[in-house]
């Protein structure tokens, strides 16, 4: 009962196969061996074609109760994109912030067969898994959000042992069902609280006592002491603010050598050169993460037109509320853990600001070398909606187009940009590493985003097309698990990804303070927190896939 | 050419989505094609011909017989032309529309003329709640145009209102001219509870007193002579309307408000 996937030019970066013509197997969901009897049940012929393993998009916001509030607060995104039900497929609407079940479409037909919700709050982590559980057909998973919470920052301020905060990052981690750590403007959200408009480094939080650094410092380490793979998921201090460039390299040096994620990096690579006050930082990020070999980012790249940023940084999104396009916007405190703010925002190319917001990601992109440690993202729906990526691609790979946008956009901000003169352009083997290998490692996803031997057969198949937009807006075929969801750019079958986890090893004991607190100050108790498997595999449309931890301890 | 005409054959049992069928859609279609058309019945599309009995070429003068309040969206985006309906019609009569003109011999539901740009809808009946408002969650609402109102307005007339006229002959309901930004509403009867509730700027005309009198929300600034009065009034002279023979003053007493917001808005009342 073997499927042969026939002569297609393979990019699997994780085994360095670059466009060679292979044979791929698939048996029971998984990549196998050539079957020994030779007994092959279909055989597509996929000669001329491009292979590669499904993308992954590691850092999109699909879930948790922000998105929901833009779904909320935004019925004209809604009503200007309606999608009628089919046969196959319910029916949904949303362009910037899509209904569950459309973006689950969405995804799939663009060739994605994961997405992870970067800023599941523990308070609100069955919410989120909810919402990711009515997405269809791709896999999901997410990093909870600390950093903010007042249990840890008490912690911190008593100066508590670093194993009892790895034992607490392990039991919410644990019970929140998630696959990372992420932080968001380390302890400014908690300071927002107290009255706090802006959070440096190395300023500290009125009431603990506590700084930024030390947030990152001390979850930093307990992420990599507890063997988690993915590394911290940072979105730093003073995010959007010009000069905050000199905070993020202050990040990146401060944090010791211990591996961390900078998310969204463009929003926070601003210099403050200029008639405008407000320049391009790019170069010197990128050549500190040249240098810095511990950190990965990804880009958050802007691309013009309407959409909604929906963050946990009230902080920053407070700042920002008199930019809202429409003129509307939400700001909350969320119990005991974070906030959130949600605002909807229209980047104009015309706009100086806008336009070298959207150099500096690019120029990001180009400069920063090495492929594994640069992810592809928007920050969906942050900087664009997800469903741009391919005309983001396309920027990558196609210099005469990026330089033919780039000539429409202001022109004094095409003056202070080197943009123009850098002639990198990604070949199809980088952007497999950007897309599929580099975030399955760096998610810390053992058995997926390869083709190789074992793996899940998660593959996308496209037509080579020197339109790079086009052939990755539509791939041939989309298998997931095995399955063909994808035919010709139209979706033909609906399945249900699984979620990926993982169970780092912790000393129980951390709840005998816990449950207390939770008594206390939150709105549940300690024993509905937590979230069990079963809710996760529910009547057996979801599962939950537990992925292996790295080998884990002090530096 | 004689008029379009569209008479309902029965009283439908679910609501039917009558966006297709305006002056610019139809236009260039011939009578086969027109009853063809597919519309938007609950979770069934149904052909205009299985609905309607259909006769008429013209279709830049479009007449809606035997109709009920089940017809939802008539005129929606519309920008030439004239519908005129004669019975009830459904919610979002007129939405988005841009020019032209629709009459209604009947009474209307919510939304009537919801974020109309410009033209002119008359219901020669009572209007449902929302008249010229906002899409929930939208901040303007109609933005040009008049609405002639000569039964009663609903709840809501006018919410978040930004420019055009609402002209109600009849009373108008509660919280009338809420959250209004700005433009005109003048009504010759009674107004219900909490008369511009939110209103941020705008004029509510008023040819006597409201029975409840004026909320403690809009601040009493005295009798003026208005110049402009008598240009609005002279304006209004072309309408097919009581306010074209109303006698034109200029005297009246202005309340500013709401001041719980930035309060400049204004009732003015005949004195």
């Amino acid at each position: 009962m073997v499927m042969k996937l026939t002569g297609g030019r393979v990019f699997d970066p994780a085994h360095g196969v670059n466009g060679e013509v292979r044979d791929i197997y698939v048996h029971d969901g998984r990549i196998v061996d050539p079957p020994t009897d030779g007994k092959i049940r279909s055989e597509i012929d996929l000669r001329g074609k491009v292979v590669m393993a499904g993308a992954i998009d590691m850092h999109t916001h699909i879930g948790g109760g922000k998105v929901n509030i833009a779904r909320t607060m935004l019925p004209e995104d809604h009503a200007a994109d309606v999608v009628a039900r089919t046969e196959l497929m319910r029916s949904g609407c949303g362009h910037a912030a899509p209904s569950t079940l459309t973006a689950g479409y969405r995804y799939a037909e663009m060739g994605y067969t994961a997405g992870f919700e970067p800023a599941i709050l523990p308070i609100n982590a069955r919410q989120a898994h909810m919402e990711m559980h009515d997405t269809p057909i791709i896999d999901k998973g997410g990093y909870v959000m600390l950093g903010s919470d007042d249990f840890l920052l008490r912690m911190m301020a008593a100066n508590d042992d670093q194993e009892a905060i790895n034992n607490y990052i392990a039991w919410t981690i644990t019970h929140s069902q998630a696959i990372g750590v992420k932080v968001v403007n380390p302890g400014g959200i908690n300071a927002f609280k107290f009255n706090q408009r802006k959070l440096d480094l190395d300023e500290q939080n009125k009431f603990y006592g506590v700084t930024p650094r030390d947030i990152l410092l001390r979850l930093a380490r307990g992420v990599n002491e507890l063997g988690i793979p993915h590394p911290l998921h940072v979105h730093g201090c003073n995010l959007g603010v010009p000069g905050n460039m000199g905070t993020t390299l202050d990040t990146i040096n401060g944090i010791e050598g211990l591996p961390m994620h900078m998310t969204h990096i463009q929003f926070h690579s601003y210099g403050t050169e200029g008639d405008f006050k407000f320049s391009s930082g790019a170069a010197e990020i990128a050549e500190a993460i040249n240098k810095n070999k511990n950190i990965t980012v990804d880009v958050g790249q802007i691309l013009f037109g309407q959409t909604v940023t929906a963050s946990g940084d009230n902080m920053r999104q407070y700042a920002a509320h008199p930019h809202a396009h429409p003129n509307k916007w939400v700001c909350m405190d969320i119990e005991c853990d974070a906030g959130c703010g949600v605002l909807p925002f229209k980047y104009k190319d015309q706009s100086y600001v806008n336009a070298l917001q959207w150099m500096i990601g690019l120029e990001t992109f180009l400069l920063v070398e090495d492929p594994w440690r640069i992810f592809l993202t928007t920050d969906h729906p942050n900087g664009a909606p997800f469903t741009s990526y391919p005309h983001l691609i396309r920027l990558l790979m196609d210099k005469t187009f990026r330089n033919e946008v780039l000539s429409k956009l202001h022109p004094e901000a095409q003056k202070v940009s080197h943009l123009a003169s850098i002639d990198r352009e990604y070949s199809l083997y980088e952007i497999a590493i950007m897309t599929r290998a580099g975030a399955a490692k760096l998610v810390g996803l053992a058995d997926r985003g390869h083709l190789g031997v074992g793996g899940a057969a998660d593959i996308t198949v496209y037509t080579d097309d020197a339109d790079r937009e086009k052939m990755f807006s539509k791939p041939d075929y989309v298998f997931k698990d095995g399955r063909m969801v994808v035919e010709r750019g139209d979706l033909i079958d609906v399945t249900w990804g699984t979620t990926h986890v993982v169970k780092p090893e912790f000393d129980n004991s951390v709840e005998t303070a816990l449950k207390p607190y939770f008594d206390r100050y939150h709105t549940q108790k300690m024993g509905n927190f937590k979230i069990s498997d079963d809710e996760i595999v529910d009547d057996g449309r979801g599962s939950l896939t537990i992925q292996p931890l790295h080998k884990g301890g002090a530096l | 050419m004689s008029a379009l005409t569209f008479t309902l054959k029965a009283a439908p049992s679910q609501r039917i989505d009558c966006s297709p069928l305006t002056p610019e859609l139809l236009a260039e279609k011939t009578l086969d094609q027109i009853k063809a058309i597919e519309l938007v019945s609950g979770k069934q599309k149904l052909s205009v011909e299985s609905l309607f009995d259909v006769a008429g070429d013209d279709t830049n003068d479009i007449h809606v017989a035997n109709s009920t309040n089940k017809l939802d969206f008539i005129g929606r985006n519309m920008t030439h032309g004239k519908i005129s309906v004669d019975g009830d019609v459904g919610a979002y009569l007129g939405l988005f529309m841009e020019a032209g003109e629709i009459e209604v011999n009947g009474n209307t539901a919510i939304y009537t003329g919801c974020e109309m740009k410009g033209g002119q809808i008359k219901v020669n009946g009572n209007t449902g709640d929302f008249v010229g408002g906002a899409r929930p969650g939208q901040k303007n609402g109609m933005t040009g145009g008049t609405i002639i109102i000569t039964g009663n307005s609903g709840d809501r007339t006018g919410d978040h209102m930004r420019r055009g006229y609402i002209l109600i002959e009849g009373n108008a309901g509660d919280y009338c001219a809420s959250r209004m930004v700005s433009g005109t509403i003048a009504v010759l009867g009674d107004t219900g509870a909490h008369l511009g509730y939110a209103m941020k700027r705008g004029t509510i005309l008023l040819t006597k007193m409201p029975s409840r009198g004026i909320t403690a929300n809009f601040n009493d600034c005295g009798s003026h002579t208005l110049a402009f009065l008598a240009l609005l009034f002279a304006s209004f002279k072309k309408l097919d309307s009581q306010f074209a023979n109303i006698e034109s003053f200029s005297r009246v007493q202005r309340y500013a408000g709401d001041l719980a917001g930035i309060g400049m808005g204004e009732i003015l009342v005949k004195i």
